[in-house]
C-alpha cells in the first residue's frame, strides 16, 4: 500500500468517531466508556492499518477492533457476567428514573436491557446497514448465529418499548388520580 | 394460496434488511399485499429498525452527554418520517412503502434542520372513523382556544379514509370545519392529493370543503412538516390538552 494511500486510510478512520461511537454506545450503554473504546478502536486502527488487505472491509474491521477491545473490557471486569447474560445499566442513571421517558431515551434504555450480544448484532444491521455476511464476519460467528440473534433482539426491543408505554400511560392516569384526590382534600378542609 | 406462515419472522427480517434474493423478495411483496399479517409483521421489524436509527441518531462525541439534547438530523428525520410512511402504508394499502423507507447511511455532518420556536402541531388523520374525527377538530378547538393571540400553529392532514373528514357534502363536521377556518388563521386543513387521486380514478364524486388546501401527497407534507419543526401526532393516539 502507497503512502498515500495509507494517508487516506487513516484520515477515513479518523473521520469515522461517530459511527463508532454510536455502535458503541449502543453496545455498552455508557457515554464515557462508549467513547474510550472509539479512541482506542481508532488508535489501533491507525496504528495497525497497514494489516489491513482491502480498503473496502474498513469498517468491518474496525468494528471487529471495537468488539476486541469491548470484550477486553469485559474480561477485565471483576465480576464480570457472561456476555449473553451481561446488562450493564440495570439500574444506572436518570435513564431508568425519568418517568417520562421520550422515545430516545426509550431506544436507547431498551438496548441497554438486552443481552450484550444481542445489541452487538442490530446496532450493526440497523445503524451501520451491515449486511449479515459483514456482520458474521466482524463478530467471527455464523450467518445464522447473526440471523437468531438478530429476531430475538427485535422482538425483545419493541417488546420492552410497548411495555414501557404501556407502564408510563399507568403512572400518568395514577398521578392525576392523586391529583383529583388532593383536590378534593383541600375542599374538605 | 400462500399461507402467512411461510415466511419466518427471520426472513421477513432479512426481506426488510435487504439480504434476500429479489426472487424471494418479490414473493414476500406479494404476500404482503394479500395478507395483513404479513403486512404487520415486516411493519413491526421496520418499526424497530426506525425505532434503532432514531434513538442513536444523535449520538455523536460532540453532544454525548444527552440524548435530551437531540437535534434532528437528515438520519432522524428519515427515520421519522419513515414511521410516518408506514402508518400511511397501513391505514392506505401497502403501495410505495417498502421501496421509500430504504435509506443510507447519514453523514455526521448533517445539517440541523429544526429550531422550533412556538408550538406548530400536525394531526394526521388516515381513518373514516367519527369519534377520532371529533376527538381532532376537539384538540384543534382547544390548541386554537389556548394559543389565541400567539403565533402557534396547527395542522390537520388527512389521507385515505380520513378524508371523509374533509369531503364536502358527506363530512359531518363540514360546517364545524368551516367556522374554524373563518375564525382562526392559524389552521390549515390538508388533503393528500394521493388519496384524492386514487378516489377520481375509483369514479368517486368528490368535493373538499372550501379552503382546504391540495396539492402534494400526505408522505410529502408531513415530511416538510417535520423538517420544519413541527410535532407529529396520529391522531388515534391523542391525549386532550
Amino acid at each position: 500500500m502507497t503512502d498515500r494511500a495509507l494517508h487516506n486510510i487513516k484520515n477515513k478512520i479518523a473521520g469515522s468517531r461517530d459511527r463508532l461511537y454510536r455502535v458503541s454506545l449502543a453496545w455498552c450503554s455508557d457515554p464515557m466508556l462508549a467513547e474510550d473504546l472509539v479512541h482506542e478502536t481508532i488508535a489501533t486502527g491507525i496504528d495497525k492499518c497497514h494489516q489491513l488487505r482491502d480498503e473496502k472491509q474498513l469498517f468491518s474491521w474496525l468494528y471487529s477492533i471495537l468488539n476486541n477491545n469491548w470484550y477486553r473490557y469485559l474480561q477485565k471486569r471483576k465480576n464480570h457476567d457472561d456476555l449473553n447474560e451481561h446488562i450493564p445499566c440495570e439500574n444506572s442513571g436518570p435513564l431508568t428514573n425519568c418517568q417520562a421517558l421520550d422515545l430516545i431515551q426509550q431506544v436507547r434504555y431498551a438496548i441497554s436491557k438486552l443481552p450484550a450480544i444481542e445489541r452487538q448484532v442490530i446496532s450493526l444491521v440497523d445503524l451501520e446497514e451491515f449486511s449479515y455476511c459483514e456482520v458474521a464476519k466482524t463478530l467471527d460467528i455464523p450467518i445464522g448465529t447473526v440471523m437468531s440473534r438478530l429476531h430475538r433482539a427485535r422482538k425483545n426491543l419493541l417488546d420492552i418499548i410497548d411495555r414501557q408505554k404501556v407502564e408510563d400511560k399507568q403512572r400518568t392516569t395514577q398521578a392525576s388520580q392523586v391529583k383529583t384526590e388532593k383536590r378534593h382534600l383541600h375542599r374538605v378542609k | 394460496m400462500l399461507k402467512n406462515n411461510q415466511f419466518d419472522d427471520q426472513t421477513l427480517g432479512a426481506f426488510v434488511d435487504g439480504q434476500l434474493d429479489s426472487k424471494l423478495s418479490e414473493s414476500i411483496i406479494n404476500a404482503m399485499e394479500k395478507h395483513t399479517d404479513i403486512r404487520h409483521r415486516v411493519y413491526e421489524l421496520r418499526r424497530c429498525k426506525d425505532l434503532m436509527r432514531i434513538g442513536f441518531a444523535d449520538a455523536s462525541l460532540e453532544n454525548k452527554t444527552s440524548p435530551s439534547s437531540f437535534k434532528w438530523n437528515r438520519y432522524a428525520i428519515a427515520s421519522v418520517a419513515s414511521l410516518a410512511a408506514v402508518a400511511i402504508a397501513l391505514s392506505s394499502g401497502f403501495s410505495g412503502y417498502y421501496y421509500g423507507a430504504k435509506s443510507k447511511h447519514p453523514e455526521n455532518t448533517a445539517e440541523t434542520i429544526v429550531k422550533q420556536k412556538s408550538e406548530r402541531i400536525l394531526l394526521h388523520i388516515s381513518e373514516s372513523n367519527i369519534k377520532h374525527f371529533s376527538a381532532a377538530l376537539d384538540y384543534v378547538d382547544k390548541f386554537l382556544k389556548q394559543h389565541e393571540s400567539t403565533d402557534a400553529q396547527i395542522a390537520v392532514i388527512a389521507n385515505a379514509g380520513g378524508l371523509d373528514l374533509i369531503r364536502s357534502g358527506t363530512s359531518p363536521f363540514e360546517r364545524k370545519i368551516i367556522n374554524i377556518m373563518n375564525q382562526y388563521s392559524n389552521v390549515h386543513f390538508i388533503a393528500c392529493a394521493n388519496s384524492v387521486r386514487n378516489l377520481q380514478k375509483k369514479g368517486v364524486e368528490f368535493q373538499l370543503i372550501e379552503q382546504v388546501r391540495l396539492n402534494k401527497p400526505a408522505m410529502d407534507h408531513i415530511i416538510e412538516y417535520i423538517q420544519g419543526g413541527w410535532t407529529y401526532k396520529k391522531v388515534n393516539t391523542l391525549t386532550s390538552l
